[in-house]
């Protein structure tokens, strides 16, 4: 099974596509600390919560920095899943791996690995990039400060990721079942950019529903749970049959996760490969 | 059906339909240990498809795959390990050099593959110099040569080529042949399909040939060449009389000019051409030459295919 993961973690590398991508976020978040920077603007109306409002200049930056990079890393890591699956069909590459002493589910479960790696290895590396700027424009003392939960920024980055990780594994899980079913690498890409629009949309219906309705198990459904941050907490108002605590929201999650995956799996150990 | 441990691979009433198609209507035969198998069959026949069935990139609608006696549907895994298989064109990650797509696929086999064996596979199939060029600067030709490379990468004794001599050139052709005659006098038992008739004739131990999804023939290659019908030239001087001889023997034959293309009758092909020449003789015709073709592989495959095509079209 380590074989299968480390072919698929070289074979992501070997692709130009993987560094130009996370090359981009990085620059992006580059450019996002340049501008805060050098305008002097944006700090105070960052994606920061209320609770962050005694956070220090350097911390409030980071965060900032960080979650530019991050937000565009979220769309790659989308596109670099989709690819995973899809290309082996496309270019019929995937006959070379399922003529191996390997089953299905070993196969399909290494390229989810190699998804969340890819996705974990590029935060870590916008994480590494934000602190670079931050420190670089604003010192790194702000870093050591307490930001919030008792964390300091280094700390709370850190569970940010954690955070995003998780969130980002149900897009992932989801995109697989697309790449799954699908042959055309293009259409697997689109529709899984597609779903990330789709979502806020669909969060802003069903809480308008929920709210209206007093249906408070709509609070279960997986784009509730994709919106809520623990960090953050539930919104303000937000009756606490509707709200969300830091483990519920991670078990649901975990659930969906499971439900899209074996979906996926299902379909790839069904799938033919049929003639190109 | 003889004990599946008898056979390298065993194929036992295969069906396949899709998208409402009968792609493959019961379908068996057997590959013996140490022999190679020809698949043959016009275009859409279902030679690939059965293949495909065979690695399990498509599962039957019914019937059973065993290779070297393990149940490819039930137990995969422990089936294909014994298997090395090229199936189509071959395909392989463009962006990676040709010797680090053998590395990755031999971390798949379970036995141990080292760099040296891969270097050493590599210049068994006539790569030593591109090994570490990118596949995606590779010919048809040097592709066909790495996908023969990852199929015998691991040694397997089972080996499933699909058109392994397409692009080929004809140094890659005799090299390819010599190739398999080794394995095979190794121990590996091998099935090409092939539309190349010449290619599996110079091959083959046995043949199955396919069409409209069923096997048609099987059999060793001989016996498919005794099918085919043997053919007379005879040239004369006088063919207008030799047109009567040959209605009143009711033969059929082609004229062209003073040649005639005789299809000889079922029986001793030797007899009958004395028979004839003795016909001609007492009615004082003189014969200026007289030859014996014997069918070759293409003309028995050709009657085969048009008798059992005129059968499925009744």
């Amino acid at each position: 099974m380590f074989n299968l993961f480390r072919n698929e973690w070289r074979k992501l590398w070997a692709k130009k596509s993987s560094w130009i991508l996370l090359l981009i976020a990085v620059v992006f978040a580059g450019l996002t600390a340049w501008g805060m920077h050098g305008l002097g603007t944006g700090i105070n109306s960052t994606v920061t919560s209320d609770s962050l409002s005694g956070a220090s200049t350097g911390a409030k930056a980071f965060l900032t920095i960080f979650s530019s990079g991050s937000s565009l890393v979220s769309i790659f890591a989308i596109v670099m899943t989709a690819i995973i699956i899809t290309e082996e069909f496309a270019k019929n590459t995937i006959k070379l791996l399922l003529t191996r002493p390997y089953n299905r589910h070993q196969i399909l479960c290494s390229k989810f690995l190699a998804a969340l790696a890819y996705l974990v290895v590029s935060l870590v590396v916008v994480y590494l990039v934000a602190i670079l700027f931050t420190g670089a424009f604003w010192g790194f003392g702000g870093l050591n400060k307490v930001v919030d939960h008792g964390m300091n920024t280094w700390l709370y980055g850190l569970v940010t990721i954690a955070i995003y990780v998780l969130g980002n594994l149900f897009y992932l899980s989801v995109v697989f079942v697309l790449a799954a079913g699908m042959r055309s690498q293009g259409l697997a890409i689109t529709f899984s950019i597609l779903l990330e629009f789709v979502l806020s949309i669909v969060t802003q219906l069903l809480t308008v529903l929920m709210v209206n309705k007093q249906w408070w198990w709509i609070k279960w459904n997986p784009f509730n749970l994709m919106s809520y941050n623990p960090l953050v907490g539930n919104l303000k108002g937000m009756p606490a049959a509707a709200s969300l605590s830091g483990w519920g929201w991670a078990i649901g999650l975990i659930i969906y996760i499971a439900v899209f995956y074996f979906i996926a799996d299902y379909i790839f150990n069904r799938r033919d490969v049929s003639l190109s | 059906m003889a004990d599946t441990t008898d056979y390298a691979a065993v194929v036992d009433h295969l069906s396949k339909k899709m998208h409402y198609v009968q792609i493959l209507k019961d379908v068996s035969f057997s590959v013996g240990k140490g022999r190679i198998l020809g698949l043959l069959g016009p275009n859409g026949a279902g030679k690939t498809t059965t293949l495909r069935i065979m690695v399990h990139l498509m599962r039957p609608t019914s019937g059973t795959v065993t290779i070297m006696g393990e149940d490819v549907e039930k137990d995969f895994t422990k089936a294909i390990m014994h298997v090395g298989a090229m199936i189509e064109a071959p395909e392989f990650y463009n962006y990676l050099t040709g010797f680090k797509n053998l590395r990755m696929l031999a971390d798949m086999s379970r036995t141990a593959i080292s760099d040296a064996d891969i270097n050493a596979v590599i210049e068994r199939v006539g790569l030593a110099n591109h090994g570490n060029a990118k596949v995606k600067t590779y010919s048809l030709g040097m592709r066909q040569r790495l996908g023969v490379a990852q199929a015998i990468l691991h040694k397997p004794e089972v080996l499933l080529l699909d058109e392994p001599i397409n692009g080929l050139d004809p140094a890659g052709a005799h090299d390819f042949r010599t190739l398999m005659s080794d394995l095979r006098d190794q121990g590996t038992s091998i099935v090409i399909s092939s539309h190349i008739l010449s290619d599996i004739q110079s091959l083959a131990d046995d043949l199955v040939v396919l069409q409209h999804g069923q096997v048609t023939y099987q059999g060793t290659m001989d016996e498919l060449i005794s099918h085919g019908t043997n053919h007379l030239e005879v040239t004369t001087t006088k063919p207008d009389e030799t047109v009567v001889i040959l209605q009143q023997m009711k033969l059929q034959y082609t004229r062209k000019e003073d040649t005639f293309d005789i299809a000889v009758p079922e029986g001793d092909p030797h007899a009958f051409q004395k028979q004839l020449a003795e016909a001609l003789f007492n009615t004082g015709i003189p014969v200026t030459t007289m030859q014996l073709r014997q069918a070759s592989l293409e003309d028995s495959f050709l009657a085969l295919t048009k008798e059992k095509g005129a059968k499925a079209n009744v």
